[in-house]
């Protein structure tokens, strides 16, 4: 007797095997320590960590337990966790190249640690790698942190100039302070700066600022028209500050850097609580002279639109 | 007014409205905003100014309104007056190394790019201003420089 199917049995057999066939790959993604990534940029420099997240599952106290004292260990799971940086940077001041690196730390009962940073990203969590020539090396300090159920790395600080990165695991944290290099730079020599420094009178006037407003839109403060501006010289650069700000309702706009962008031009760096935050360089700023003496500035956008003309001041 | 609870907001892009670069950004509808590519950039001879040349190519005020760039009248008007400094002057914004472009004049013909291109627009209007201010053309092409090169 042969064993035909009717169309509805070819049909159901069809509708299984596609079935069968889809959760095959549904059910290998399933994975006790899923991956995870976590990216940062810092003034163009791009940082990341790839990694895989244990879960304690109800575990307590993993450290010294089930991530032994002395091995070397990937922070993470399954295949090493790696840390990517796209320019140079310093960690815990240490230098550390463009690359992407396998990141491991050594922990210890006492209170510091060791971090690797090795060349090989192809390695599984067990190969930790031995020393060898190349690798970074540098003691790391974790603190205590409130319970933390799946390993996590993240960036819970962000500045102009550098990030936290820090790794959290059980009642562990790890932070990890990263310095990028600076994309612009703002020092000036001191030849350079000596005949710009004093006091100005600054009168700005943007064009769209004379517009008439939409009074259906959200309040939005109007930038200061008429400003004192006293620049000087500090730590090899031009500091100045503005006094009122130009902006009065938010805090951070009273103290600016003048950022050498091309010779005889500036841009002008917004510093809060002492560190550049932003560079306003859609408007550079010129300083204009009369028979070798500095005697104001202007500022264009690149449009050649002048936004801000100042005087020098007695 | 309560700052804190305004922690966001960007004063920087508020400048930048208020100088009018969200303007110019579409002042050409959907055309993309022209950004130096560094393609032009350098130190490449400025144009002679070719003998004879005018400004009866440069797009008018009314073809600009046609294009949806009202704002860009001005500057072209300012680079009418004075073709034959304009015509000395290489584009710095990266246009130039287009074979059928001859000098910055050429931004504000055919279909007049430089109302989409706030490099192409501050070159005009810089060399306008300092021409107006008595500079000589290699003045004007030194300041160019300066500030665009």
């Amino acid at each position: 007797m042969s064993a035909r199917l009717s169309p509805c049995g070819a049909a159901l057999v069809g509708v299984v095997a596609g079935v069968t066939a889809l959760a095959a790959p549904l059910r290998a993604q399933l994975a006790a320590s899923e991956a995870a990534s976590v990216m940062q940029t810092v003034d163009g420099t791009r940082m990341e960590v790839r990694y895989s997240r244990p879960r304690l599952r109800g575990r307590r106290g993993v450290f010294g337990t089930q991530v032994h004292w002395g091995h070397v260990w990937t922070a993470g799971a399954n295949a090493a966790t790696t840390l990517a940086v796209s320019k140079a940077v310093t960690l815990e001041g240490q230098p550390v190249a463009a690359g992407r690196y396998s990141l491991w730390l050594i922990p210890a009962p006492s209170g510091t640690w060791e971090l690797v940073l090795d060349h090989d990203t192809t390695l599984f969590h067990t190969q930790g790698p031995p020393p060898r020539a190349g690798q970074v090396r540098l003691p790391v300090h974790p603190t205590r942190g409130p319970l933390t159920d799946v390993l996590t790395w993240s960036f819970p600080e962000v500045g102009a100039t550098g990030a936290t990165l820090a790794m959290e695991w059980d009642t562990v944290v790890v932070a990890l302070h990263l310095r990028v290099t600076p994309s612009q730079s703002t020092v000036v020599a001191a030849a350079d700066a000596a005949p710009v420094v004093g006091r100005y009178r600054v009168h700005f006037d943007f064009p769209h600022a004379r517009a008439p407003k939409d009074t259906t839109a959200p309040h939005e403060e109007a930038p200061a028209t008429d400003v004192t501006f006293d620049v000087r010289y500090e730590g090899n650069e031009l500091r100045a500050r503005m006094v009122p700000p130009l902006f009065r309702e938010q805090d951070g706009y009273a103290d600016w850097v003048l950022a050498p962008r091309r010779p005889g031009y500036y841009a002008l760096g917004r510093v809060q609580q002492g560190e550049v935050v932003e560079f306003y360089d859609f408007m550079l700023l010129a300083f204009t002279t009369d028979s070798g003496r500095t005697t104001g500035f202007e500022m264009r956008g690149s449009d050649d639109a002048r936004y801000a003309q100042g005087t020098r001041l007695p | 007014m309560n700052v804190a609870a305004r922690p966001g907001l960007d004063r920087r892009a508020a400048l930048r409205r208020l100088a009018g670069h969200a303007a110019m950004l579409y002042a050409g509808g959907p055309a993309v905003l022209r950004v130096p590519s560094g393609a032009g950039w350098g130190k490449s001879a400025h144009p002679t100014p070719r003998p004879g040349v005018t400004a009866a190519r440069v797009l008018t005020a009314a073809r600009l309104r046609e294009l949806g760039a009202p704002d860009a009248v001005e500057t072209f008007d300012q680079v009418r007056q004075i073709p034959q400094i304009v015509d000395g002057i290489r584009c710095r914004c990266g246009c130039a190394d287009d074979p059928a472009h001859y000098s910055l004049l050429s931004c504000y013909e055919g279909d007049g790019m430089a109302r989409l291109c706030e490099i192409c627009t501050g070159q005009g209007r810089m060399a306008f201003r300092l021409t107006r201010a008595g500079r000589s053309l290699n003045e004007v092409r030194a300041a160019v420089d300066a500030r665009y090169g």
